[in-house]
């Protein structure tokens, strides 16, 4: 190593970033006025926007691994809302709006890319259903409309149009669809939440949740008890046995999801390109390489190991889409648990507990509402239980109630 | 494109190590239910076959298990017949399959079935853990398949009973594995 | 591929079974309330540990029952149905038959 760079690294004229890093570890008090179970993307935006926004900084977020290391590492970062129930729409366009802004609410670059998503149909049925999301997209303000076979030839002329006897017969096209780099994602929030007084604790697991005649007292971690005035839980796959803890049946089960990346090559995919046929989504990250995800494993299973049979029938569906793939290799497979509601939307909002908040039941669609779910949630907190508007539909006790908001054909397998 | 049905051999094959014939237009009707087996009793044929087993009665067919309560009868020399089984005929408890209308029936036989087979099929047909007379019920190239190992004109095949939708599909698959011992000079 | 046991087929892939949800007690559905109905639908056990499951072999359409460890995914046993219902189940509708 040459001796001028050496001297430049050690000497004061490095140009360090002032808190680049977050604070280093401290003890962990006895008592905050807010604990947040979950140290990923929704946690920590949740105290960001508690702090930042409604004063509210004495809050412990309790991360039993490292920051943003679960599904928000694991996810495959699509930003879009193109979903199909009026409820839906309103929700994810208003976290697509936030995430426009968010590397300016941060001063730190998240690297916000709208490049757009494009849907493919090969069935009728999947044209007609296309139809029915663009017109209630447009209705939420969103760019979403049907486009033909030219239309998608032009968008993506590497894209194979008649991929295993099932032709493409037209593609919903979201130009609000977009990625980010979702660990930037986590940092950013993490950043601005500690800056203004949380307290992020990693390494600290939430082994036993106390109450106390309908209200919950405190949380008992693997560092000893904090008491609290409320909690928030936001812990994705492991959502329904940490309720569990707390006394609370969650309508939940957890499935692997597994993703895929290859070598990265020259950037010539721009838009991100899933199939509703095909269970599969191919899209190029920033750094060049091809990210493929898919369908869930067959059966529930808490544990995120890659599978040999899952991996096949993936790459099997991104070589039907395109074909030169078969030429490229993959560089790493890992899984994610998702924790999946019946109807594919979350269960945000009260719970049976009083002071006992959930954002759970995010599935394979928790990274692109993380900016909505951390301004909602917080407005939850801060409020002492009045849930906004926009959350309401997400009730857990709309399946007493038989009132499902039913995102299944929005969000299977074309994330 | 020409469909692969329509390249099967109807005769006994040449110098081919394998051959895949088509017997769809071959007769077989199943029956299911608790009563199945008294049914088949009354008919004068064995009740008491092992589920996953083939038993040969000559001139009256095979009569093949798939549990304890399904039986299919098949006629690989007799013609489809247009007459259906009628429920109403059957004795309580047992339920007409129609088996004609669901599963397309091809046969494979040569001596390499097994080990070609092996290509498509996860479970090991070998004679060692598939002899005659034993049936399985699994998956040959992603899609469900009933294979039967019984004698026929004095020779082991494998009968293979796929969805009817899917013959096409099956015997492209079966052909393009073939292929590899089929090839002269080997 | 991981292998599974069927009781009537014996040792399969994984990929020749479909999973049909735990094995939970249906309610009645002409008496019981919309709070439990719902428990029986929507709700499963979520302890992360073994379970008992209902599972189909797809070639030959024989639902079982398994017990499997959800965090291990290690099936421990395999059984048939009968094991733990012997009666025939029929439903019955306000105003029909059956």
């Amino acid at each position: 190593m040459p001796v001028a760079l050496l001297k430049y690294g050690l000497g004061d004229d490095f140009p360090f970033e002032d808190h680049a890093d977050l604070p280093g570890p401290t003890a962990l008090r006895d008592h905050y006025d807010v604990v947040i179970i979950g140290g990923g993307g929704h946690g920590v935006a949740t105290a960001y926007y508690l702090a930042k926004y409604h004063g509210i900084t004495n809050v412990a977020v309790l991360e039993k691994a490292y920051l943003g290391g679960g599904n928000t590492a694991r996810n495959t970062a699509v930003i879009r809302s193109n979903y199909l129930t009026p409820e839906g729409v309103a929700f994810y366009s208003a976290s697509v709006k936030l995430y426009e802004q968010l590397s300016n609410e941060f001063d730190f670059n998240i690297m916000y890319s709208q490049r757009g998503q494009l849907t493919l149909a090969h069935t009728d049925a999947t044209v007609r259903a296309f139809r029915q999301r663009a017109e209630v997209n447009k209705h939420f303000g969103g760019r979403t409309e049907l486009i033909d076979r030219q239309a998608i030839a032009e968008l993506v002329p590497c894209l194979n149009l008649d991929p295993a006897e099932l032709p493409v017969l037209a593609g919903l096209w979201h130009r609000d669809g977009a990625t980010a780099r979702h660990d930037a994602v986590a940092w950013g929030y993490a950043r601005g939440a500690t800056q203004r007084g949380v307290e992020l604790h990693q390494l600290t697991e939430v082994t036993d949740i106390a109450s106390d005649s309908g209200r919950v007292t405190g949380v008992v971690t693997n560092r000893g008890t904090v008491h609290c005035g409320c909690v928030v839980q936001a812990v994705a796959g492991h959502s329904a046995p940490l309720a569990k803890k707390a006394g609370i049946d969650l309508p939940l089960v957890a499935y692997p999801l597994q993703a895929m990346v290859t070598l990265p090559v020259k950037p010539f995919l721009n838009p991100l390109v899933s199939s509703s046929a095909l269970h599969c989504y191919v899209q190029q990250t920033s750094r060049g390489e091809i990210v493929i995800g898919g369908g869930s494993d067959p059966y529930p299973l808490y544990q995120s190991r890659a599978s040999l049979p899952l991996k096949e029938s993936l790459i099997a569906s991104a070589v039907d889409m395109f074909p030169f793939l078969s030429e490229m290799r993959l560089l790493r497979q890992w899984a994610g648990i998702t924790d999946m509601t019946t109807d594919y939307s979350p269960i945000m909002g009260l719970s049976p507990l009083e002071n006992y908040y959930l954002d759970a039941g995010w599935g394979t669609w928790g990274f692109k509402a993380t900016p909505i779910c951390g301004q909602t949630m917080a407005q939850l907190v801060a409020s002492g239980g009045q849930v906004p508007e926009l959350i309401q539909p997400f009730a857990l006790d709309r399946f007493d109630r038989f009132q499902q908001v039913n995102e299944m054909g929005a969000t299977a397998a074309s994330h | 494109m020409a469909s692969p049905l329509q390249s099967l051999a109807f005769e006994g094959g040449g110098n081919e190590a394998l051959v895949l014939r088509d017997f769809r237009l071959a007769r077989r009707a199943g029956v299911r239910g608790p009563g199945a087996s008294d049914l088949l009793t009354s008919h004068g044929l064995p009740a008491d076959i092992a589920p996953n087993r083939i038993s040969d009665q000559s001139d009256r067919g095979l009569v093949m298990a798939l549990s304890q309560r399904e039986f299919w009868l098949l006629h690989p020399d007799a013609a489809a017949s247009s007459q259906q089984p009628d429920s109403a005929a059957l004795a309580a408890g047992a339920w007409p399959l129609y088996c004609q209308h669901s599963h397309a029936w091809l046969m494979l036989s040569g001596e390499p079935k097994a080990a070609m087979m092996a290509k498509l099929c996860g479970v090991d047909l070998g004679d060692g853990a598939f002899p005659l007379g034993q049936v399985a019920q699994t998956q040959m190239a992603h899609v469900s398949v009933v294979i039967a190992h019984h004698d026929y004109q004095n020779e082991a095949v494998f009968s293979l009973f796929v969805d009817q939708s899917l013959a096409e599909y099956a015997a492209g698959a079966l052909i393009d594995a073939m292929s590899e011992f089929n090839q002269s000079g080997i | 591929m991981k292998i599974m046991h069927c009781p009537l087929n014996g040792p399969r892939n994984i990929s020749e079974f479909t999973y049909g949800g735990q094995v939970h007690t249906m309610p009645d559905p002409k008496t019981c309330d919309d709070p439990s109905w719902a428990r029986y639908v929507f709700y499963e056990d979520n302890d992360i540990g073994i379970v008992r499951e209902w599972w189909q072999h797809t070639p030959s359409s024989y639902w079982f029952i398994a017990e499997r460890h959800n965090g291990s995914d290690d099936i421990l046993r395999t059984y048939d149905p009968g094991e733990l219902f012997t009666d025939r189940v029929d439903f019955q509708t306000p105003g029909g038959e059956s």
